[in-house]
């Protein structure tokens, strides 16, 4: 009879093979597009961060964003009972001085087109010098200001933190928690669960995704504002409307809610691949249950598939924020937030009197969307060498 | 695989009038449960008197509870293809699927141009990207067409509507047409800023989409055969990688399809167009929501069934794919 300690390992243990994420990171991270991409979303995504600090009353050097800088003064008619801002004012002058000049053409060609200088007094220069509003570029305002005087610079740096809150959130809880988990359960379990979460995950997916997106934002606005005042009230937090807590959160919702269906699908797929493996097997025959299948088991078996899922989404939803602002549903104004930017510096004449304002906006969204787009690419090239 | 096509299809073909239920009662639910009594806003005043109410419910169909409501208007579609009265456009009373299939047209005729040239443009532009693998063309021709698909839609609209009134215009003033500022109906060059500014950002991901299945099938056993069998590049790419790569994007294609009724909120609203995307933005807005159900109705319906066809389609078109991996 032999001894319980002579039954010693004849062999070494096999040294620990590296997780599949691990190398996959790694693999990632050999590619300069992709290093060159995370650096971008750190330094934009960090620069959104940054201007949090604000808000827990931490002097940054920034401007405020939402403070006009007009004075009285500057007023020149009275629009709705209250002094037109200079602004408007301007801006006004510009359309009705184009039309006037696309409407007469003849006058044009003999004295040459109107401009405000023609058309104005001397003494208005007197107001427009010293004014705020619609600055070109300069040391005060690296970026220039807005019609109402406001720096466009730490705009776009609150801008910054509006896409970082609503991106990250939205995804978090609509892919993540939403999506990942429905996906995982829906794909392991299979059956009755399975059947449930695909349906439901079908009807939301068969309804136009802007649309829906449009219909829930507008069917809530206007209850979300008095439950919003009622929290304040029974919390005490009275900054939450004032640092726009609420349209963050009607965004965040309709977003997740929206979103939650494409990445749930796209997570199934990957874990019925997973699902027939050896190592789930065995971990089944040992007893492990079902949360610990899904989570010790399943997730890091697809964990860089939730990278790819994880940034794309990030990038997505950062451009549904814009889309719903700019149309108006969104972040409402005092918040700053690129759809904002875009629809201030959008109209005709002001994207060719000024700019500059549309420069910030446009730049930032364009290298933070590539980012998303050509990072999400190389780590799709890296998981699935075959698309090369 | 006939033996297992026909039970699936007849599957697949049941389920449609279940989720298009499912759909329908989702939107019933967000639209009606929506702040704001439709009765309310019908007659466009918060205190109105009850007889008046009284006659606005009996007119629109609005008497008794949500579930009698939900029913009857289930029952109006099913029956009679009603979509019910829009709230707005009332003097007279417009039914939705008039208001919509004016707009639905303006939309179809923007989008059948912009499918055209997406596929026209984009297919040939993959197949390229594909087969210069390796060399410059295929990363930058991919990364160019990267720039329009990351450019989010309402910077691209307005800037692709100054460009085109101040830059592009004269140009194609020269050529003879007259690029109005704004949509102009009846005047087909008003078509060229959103058929511009809804095909360049889509052509991008059509050419990624055909490249990587060009590539998926390039480097297979049988293009190797094909190969040594001696045919030329030519007819190896078309005759064998397309034919093979171009199964998945029917998909793509399919969907499309669902998208020429569905119209474009942002540029339609941005220029104008009076299309039924512009439209639904605008019903949503004056809480019109006989209007969105309608819509979101029909779209669903459509995308429902055309996914479902596509599906069943598949097999037919790829033997090769056995229904069971398909739908566990």
């Amino acid at each position: 009879m032999t001894t319980r300690a002579e039954i010693q390992p004849q062999w070494a243990m096999p040294e620990r093979s590296e997780a599949p994420w691990l190398r996959a990171l790694r693999a990632i991270l050999k590619k300069r597009v992709a290093v060159v991409c995370i650096a971008v979303i750190v330094v934009l995504y960090g620069a959104g961060a940054f201007t949090m600090l604000d808000a827990f009353g931490i002097d940054i050097g920034l401007q405020d964003p939402t403070q006009s800088n007009l004075s009285q003064r500057r007023s020149i008619r009275e629009v709705d009972g209250a002094p037109e801002t200079l602004g408007a004012f301007t801006q006004r002058l510009d359309v009705e001085l184009s039309t006037l000049n696309e409407l007469n053409p003849e006058v044009v060609d003999e004295y040459g087109p109107l401009t405000a200088d023609t058309v104005l007094p001397a003494r208005t220069e007197l107001v427009l010098s010293g004014d705020e509003t619609l600055q070109g570029p300069s040391s005060d305002h690296w970026l220039g200001t807005d019609r109402n005087g406001r720096d466009i610079f730490s705009r776009a740096m609150f801008s910054l933190r509006t896409t970082l809150i609503i991106s990250v959130i939205s995804v978090v809880f609509g892919n993540l928690f939403l999506g990942l988990g429905l996906g995982l359960l829906a794909g392991y379990r299979g059956g009755l669960i399975d059947q449930i979460i695909m349906r439901i995950g079908d009807v939301m997916l068969a309804m136009p995704g802007l649309l829906f997106l449009i219909v829930i934002v507008a069917v809530f606005r206007d209850q979300w504002e008095d439950w919003f005042r009622a929290i304040e009230d029974a919390t005490g937090m009275h900054w939450l409307i004032e640092q726009g807590v609420d349209d963050y959160v009607l965004i965040v919702f309709a977003l997740s809610l929206v979103g939650w269906a494409g990445s749930a699908r796209f997570y199934r797929a990957q874990v019925l691949a997973l699902r027939e493996s050896d190592y789930i097997l065995a971990a089944e025959t040992i007893g492990a249950r079902t949360p610990r299948v899904l989570i010790r088991h399943l997730f890091p078996g697809i964990l860089p598939w939730f990278i790819v899922g994880f940034s794309a989404s990030l990038g997505e939803v950062a451009g549904s924020e814009v889309v719903l602002t700019w149309l108006g549903i969104g972040i409402t104004p005092p918040t700053p937030s690129f759809g904002i930017l875009v629809e201030n510096a959008g109209g005709r004449t002001s994207l060719l009197a000024y700019p500059w304002m549309m420069l910030v906006p446009f730049t930032s969204l364009l290298i933070l969307m590539l980012a998303f787009n050509l990072l999400g690419d190389a780590i799709n090239d890296v998981l699935n060498p075959r698309g090369r | 695989m006939g033996s297992g096509a026909v039970p699936l299809l007849i599957r697949r073909l049941l389920l449609v009038p279940l989720l298009v239920f499912a759909v329908m009662g989702l939107t019933y639910a967000l639209t009606h449960a929506a702040p704001g009594d439709p009765v309310k806003i019908i007659a466009g005043a918060r205190d109105i008197e009850p007889e008046r109410a009284q006659q606005i419910r009996e007119e629109f169909g609005l008497e008794g509870s949500y579930v009698e409501r939900f029913a009857r208007y289930v029952w109006g579609v099913v029956s009679r293809g009603d979509l019910g009265p829009s709230y707005y456009y009332r003097s007279p009373v417009r039914s939705v699927q008039e208001l919509l299939s004016q707009r639905i047209w303006v939309s179809a005729q923007i989008n059948l141009i912009v499918m055209t040239l997406v596929f026209g443009l984009g297919i040939p532009m993959g197949v390229y990207a594909a087969v210069n693998r390796g060399k410059w063309k295929d990363p930058t021709l991919i990364a160019f067409l990267k720039i329009f698909d990351s450019i989010p839609s309402p910077i691209f609209v307005v800037l692709m509507a100054a460009l085109m009134v101040n830059g592009l215009a004269p140009m194609f003033n020269f050529l003879g047409f007259n690029v109005p500022n704004v949509w102009t109906p009846g005047d087909p060059a008003s078509f060229i800023i959103p058929v511009v500014a809804l095909t360049l950002p889509s052509i991008g991901g059509t050419a990624r989409f055909v490249r990587v299945s060009c590539l998926t099938t390039i480097d297979d056993d049988y293009v190797r055969t094909a190969r040594a069998k001696g045919l030329t590049e030519r007819r190896i790419l078309y005759g064998h990688v397309l034919r093979n790569a171009m199964l998945p994007l029917s998909t793509v294609f399919g969907l499309s399809i669902v998208g020429i009724i569905g119209g474009s909120i942002i540029i339609e609203t941005a220029y104008g167009v009076p299309g039924v995307g512009a439209f639904m933005f605008q019903s949503i807005t004056q809480r019109d929501f006989n209007v969105i159900l309608g819509f979101t109705l029909l779209t669903a319906t459509l995308f429902i069934v055309v996914n479902a066809l596509i599906d069943v389609l598949y097999i037919f078109i790829d033997p090769r794919i056995r229904f069971t991996a398909r739908f566990q």
